[in-house]
């Protein structure tokens, strides 16, 4: 990778939330004192609740399936860029348009919105490394960017990211499982017995010359964990909506 | 009251201000519960439709996935007119109870998704669109 162009990341916590946690705002302050926080996913227009739309809980965890509805860009900036101004946390925007154009739009406004800190894009399901290129292509500003890639992807992904990435985050996996009707749901997986895959996902990118951020914590002793095996912070998962977190931490 | 969840109890408190005050109750439910106020009458699925014709109000709960077949049983037809006070707790999972806007409990109204969690979780049958 080409490191040159690359905008340094800074990380001033070692926690965050994990996208599609915590809403739009961090004025609700859940995270501990200091913790950076992650938008949930934001697309260029607008998009509805999932008609199939579920959680349905395994051993170990819980699938969520929502069709990540949000109001659009132009609504939640509007909405919101006060809110990120204000806030003393560093903010990341989690964009997940898969439209070049529009996702350029998106990160020319950022570049003007006080407290967004960094952009993290949501790489699709089955990204190829074209596509992928086309994308952070796309998502290449002035401000860091951070791939973040689901466990369950091609990892070798991550190798062929462009130099200008400042950094990776590593979430969740989607799974199936099925309603009390027979019904397929598929979505993102939460919850603590995930991680064990997400250490394993961790351990097999060291060597990045880009910090690796591992999503999908849900307890003290997995986030001490990912930390002395080689992540450069932690994305909190469900954790945050124990509200408990503070004094965990 | 008509309740096609196994938390009828959660129906009970309006039925006891209700009474308090001088009213009348009766309960239709797939799942009866172990207590009930002995004022409270018990309906067989056989008089729901009749009672429904006659009540001043009707409250209720479902699972968001019946909520079609909760309509049919209450309002007598497609059509709910919108004077009558029909409530009903939509009975759906709540994963981040409002903090992240995670919308698996949206629910579709004449005024857009609304999530449950954070807009309901009891909506008027008349708002919904089923």
């Amino acid at each position: 990778m080409d490191s040159s162009d690359r905008v340094d990341l800074e990380l001033p916590s070692k926690w965050m939330n994990q996208a599609g946690t915590l809403g739009f705002s961090p004025r609700a302050r859940l995270l501990p004192v200091g913790s950076m926080f992650v938008t949930n996913p934001i697309s260029a227009r607008s998009r509805v609740a999932s008609a199939d739309r579920a959680m349905l809980t395994f051993p170990g965890g819980f699938l969520l399936h929502t069709g990540l509805p949000n109001p659009g860009w132009k609504s939640i900036r509007r909405s919101y860029s006060s809110h990120w101004e204000q806030s003393d946390s560093p903010v990341w925007v989690h964009v997940i348009s898969q439209d070049p154009d529009e996702l350029e739009s998106i990160v020319r406004d950022c570049e003007e919105l006080e407290g967004v800190s960094a952009l993290e894009l949501g790489l699709p399901p089955a990204c190829s490394v074209d596509w992928m290129r086309q994308l952070t292509q796309a998502a290449r500003g002035e401000k860091p960017l951070v791939a973040h890639i689901s466990l369950g992807e091609d990892l070798r992904l991550v190798r062929s990211l462009p130099g200008f990435a400042s950094a990776v985050t590593l979430g969740t996996p989607r799974g199936t499982l099925t309603t009390s009707t027979g019904r397929l749901v598929h979505g993102r997986l939460h919850g603590p017995g995930l991680f064990p895959q997400m250490l394993d996902g961790l351990l097999s990118l060291r060597g990045l010359d880009i910090p690796v951020i591992l999503g999908g914590v849900c307890t003290m002793d997995d986030a001490n964990s990912a930390l002395k095996h080689g992540a450069a912070a932690v994305q909190i998962d469900m954790l945050c909506w124990s509200g408990d977190l503070s004094v965990q931490v | 009251m008509v309740s096609t969840t196994d938390h009828p109890l959660r129906l009970l408190p309006e039925a006891g201000t209700l009474l308090a005050n001088g009213g009348e109750a009766a309960l239709f439910s797939y799942s009866l519960p172990g207590e009930i106020f002995p004022e409270i009458e018990l309906l067989t699925r056989d008089e729901l439709a009749d009672a429904c014709s006659w009540a001043d109000c009707i409250i209720g709960d479902t699972p968001i996935d019946h909520l079609a077949v909760w309509k049919s049983m209450v309002s007598l037809g497609d059509h709910v007119d919108p004077k009558r006070d029909i409530q009903v707790l939509v009975d759906t999972p709540m994963a981040c109870h409002g903090t992240a806007e995670c919308s698996v409990c949206a629910v579709k109204t004449r005024h857009g998704w609304k999530n449950a969690c954070s807009d309901g979780p009891v909506f008027q049958l008349a708002e919904l669109e089923i």
